[in-house]
């Protein structure tokens, strides 16, 4: 309950203040300056409340007892009471063979109370030898097939086409399931319209950094280590370079995707997510009827326009619906680059069954992160690009089939790509007062002060406590720093371009990548320097900056800074020897 | 999650708030000390500062129309002093127009009074 009182606090104050920026504050005098600013302020206060919405509740939906037979995940009384099959697929493209291996002997490894099929299944969509050898080897199904149509969507559909398990376990070629997946997951399906669960996706290889006692100690010796013991004991332990790429996922599945459970919204991530298999083949059938259909009558609307006749004879019709049943691909998994979230959209949107979907809150696998800034881009720009893409091509929040909540919920992931628009404003703008004195309100009197800090203070307490044990501030950090990228996918969607599927690479590249980084580096630069030049001509007596508004842009400038730079020290990031590699080898290291 | 392992976790967003709160608090006491009128509420109604606003237009429309008169000058004098302390003008915007003030009355009579009343008000 305090998060929530905190928060509708925290909103009450945030229209407050934006009704006085929009009515009392605006510096007319220079309204190109003042009206971004407060537009952009409005944006981000929008994504707020709909952020607040996401996080109001965590509530889980009740999880039933271990189903022991096929009739126990059925809403059909007479389904045979046969023996559960559960399939497990691993889907690789180009990743080393051995780290399969590794999630196979994991997936062997799970345990359940009942008798159940569990079949293993390696996906190989780059056709090779090495990986069919290993597939062998650990007694596991290889599947493969001649091209490589929609990338791992198109994967997914061929093991579909060739597998038949009641439930499908999707795990990527660096998933390493525990033994536990299934018994916590299986639970859920005792529920006959419980389409598919999501449990947390979680990093093994993250690299801890380096112990602030190790740190001191490497450059001032004993004196320096015993500092940093004592820092440590009074501030807790403090790593410099931890999670270097921002990857440490618990702020998005344990507060936002599992926020979305009691508005039956939480979307599908992929890997370590468990499907009905009959939820995703009716809803895929039904589409591909509805796809069918229209090629139909688009294809009469044709011949009357040429044959001018009004009826169309039937003959002609179902030899239309042969030859567009033959053309219209089917796939169980939306052949798009954001299959994921795309697939679950449309079974959320399938009223007429009811599909619903579950956040499981315990980590029950282990998988790899992008540990170098190109494969972190070429992640999270298809993230970006795939998502906006659906919000450009096929809207759901436009559409019947959503509920309210689950289009508000969507909505906020849409809208959360969107914030590069308003996070460009926040960085620029204090540059430009530093070099220019131009001011974007009508004054930093104690009458600003007064409406903002009210607003600040209680959405950052709010925060603190509904987003509890999350690392926030890194987080925020990393969505603010990344906003060239979410830019770039804005605007390759917005002209209509397509995001491409290339694999997130599972090795890490070595290299610096500040071209990668420039934009940050730039306004990085800029900040500090335009800090420098108005402090110089303020204590100079010169310029005409007040001294609240100095304050306020200095501050507003340094926290730009602390935001971008993690992400250029990401770009020219290395490995510890004695604290990273260790981990970032894992199971590896030692051995070669 | 253990309750040190989550502490450790919000320690950004405290420190973050205690920087919000110490710099407010910085800005309001420099604030302050920039006018030079430490024992002055910044916080008054809003009616008060569009009086101050209106009263300050005023004074300034009658300086413009005899800009070497003495007692027009003392008179936007006051009404940029209740202005600033009103919140309704910007310490350093009034600093920037005393100095205008100062250099337009310079060598009319009176100006010398107007000069120490300048001193005295914005502590020039």
């Amino acid at each position: 309950m305090t998060w929530q009182f905190l928060a509708t606090c925290s909103l009450v104050f945030g229209v407050w203040y934006l009704w006085w920026r929009w009515t009392e504050s605006l510096n007319v005098g220079a309204l190109w300056f003042s009206l971004p600013l407060v537009i952009a302020e409005t944006g981000a206060f929008f994504g707020l409340i709909l952020f607040t919405v996401n996080i109001w509740s965590n509530r889980l939906p009740p999880r039933g007892k271990l189903p022991e037979t096929f009739r126990d995940v059925s809403d059909d009384p007479s389904a045979p009471d046969r023996r559960l099959v559960v399939d497990v697929f691993f889907a690789t493209y180009s990743e080393d063979p051995e780290i399969v291996r590794l999630g196979l002997r994991d997936a062997k490894l799970m345990t359940y109370p009942f008798r159940i099929e569990i079949r293993l299944h390696v996906l190989d969509d780059g056709r090779r030898p090495e990986m069919a050898a290993v597939t062998a080897e650990e007694g596991a199904n290889y599947i493969t097939r001649t091209d490589n149509t929609g990338f791992k969507a198109g994967n997914l559909r061929n093991a579909m086409a060739q597998t038949s398990g009641d439930l499908v376990v999707i795990c990527d070629a660096d998933t390493r399931p525990f033994p536990n997946l299934l018994t916590e997951t299986l639970g859920y399906f005792r529920d006959p319209r419980m389409a598919w669960v999501q449990t947390p996706q979680w990093f093994w290889d993250i690299p801890p950094g380096v112990p602030l006692t190790a740190a001191l100690g490497r450059r001032l010796g004993r004196v320096g280590a015993a500092v940093g013991r004592y820092v440590e004991a009074v501030i807790g332990p403090v790593r410099f370079g931890e999670d270097p790429f921002g990857n440490d996922p618990q702020l998005f599945y344990d507060f936002i995707l599992r926020g979305r459970n009691w508005a039956n919204a939480a979307f599908c991530c992929g890997a370590g997510s468990v499907h009905r298999r009959d939820a995703v083949m009716e809803v895929a059938i039904r589409e591909w009827a509805g796809e069918v259909d229209e090629a139909v009558l688009r294809q009469e609307r044709k011949v009357r326009r040429l044959t001018k006749e009004a009826v169309i004879d039937s003959g002609l019709t179902e030899s239309h619906r042969m030859a567009s049943a033959q053309e219209v691909d089917f796939s169980p998994f939306k052949l798009h680059v954001s299959e994921d979230i795309y697939t679950s959209i449309r079974l959320h949107q399938d009223r007429d069954r009811g599909w619903k979907s579950v956040q499981h809150p315990v980590v029950v696998s282990q998988m790899m992160s992008p540990n170098d800034l190109l494969s972190w881009t070429i992640q999270r720009f298809k993230y970006a690009g795939g998502t906006l893409d659906i919000l450009r091509t096929d809207n759901p929040l436009f559409r019947s089939g959503l509920t309210f909540w689950q289009k508000v919920m969507y909505a906020v992931t849409f809208y959360s790509y969107l914030s590069p628009l308003w996070n460009i404003v926040f960085i620029v703008w204090p540059i430009i007062f530093l070099f220019t004195a131009l001011v974007p309100v009508s004054t930093y009197s104690m009458d600003f002060f007064l409406h903002i800090v009210p607003f600040l203070l209680l959405n950052e307490l709010a925060q603190l406590c509904g987003l509890w044990g999350a690392k926030t501030m890194a987080g925020r950090r990393w969505y603010m720093a990344m906003f060239p990228l979410n830019l770039r996918a804005l605007w390759t969607v917005a002209r209509g371009r397509t995001i491409s599927f290339p694999v997130t690479p599972k090795d890490r590249t070595q290299g610096r990548f500040l071209h990668l980084v420039r934009w940050q580096i730039v306004l990085v630069a800029l900040t500090l320097g335009g800090m420098t030049w108005a402090w110089s001509l303020h204590l100079a007596g010169l310029g005409n900056y007040s001294l609240g508004g100095l304050i306020a842009n200095t501050v507003w400038g340094g926290n730009n800074v602390l935001s971008l730079l993690p992400i250029i020290r990401a770009a020219i990031w290395v490995p510890d020897p004695e604290f990273d590699i260790p981990v970032m080898e894992g199971p590896n290291h030692g051995t070669k | 999650m253990g309750q040190s392992e989550a502490m450790t976790g919000a320690r950004g967003q405290i420190t973050w708030i205690g920087a919000l709160v110490l710099s407010t608090t910085a800005i309001i006491y420099l604030e302050r000390l920039d006018i030079g009128t430490p024992g002055r509420s910044s916080v008054v109604s809003a009616d008060m500062a569009a009086t101050a606003t209106s009263t300050l237009a005023a004074a300034e429309q009658d300086h413009q129309a005899s800009p070497k008169d003495a007692g027009s000058a003392t008179a936007l004098l006051l009404a940029l002093s209740v202005a600033v302390q009103a919140g309704a003008v910007d310490a350093a915007d009034a600093k920037a127009r005393v100095a205008a003030l100062r250099a337009q009355s310079a060598g009319a009579p009176g100006s010398d009074a107007v000069r120490v009343l300048t001193d005295l008000t914005f502590g020039q």
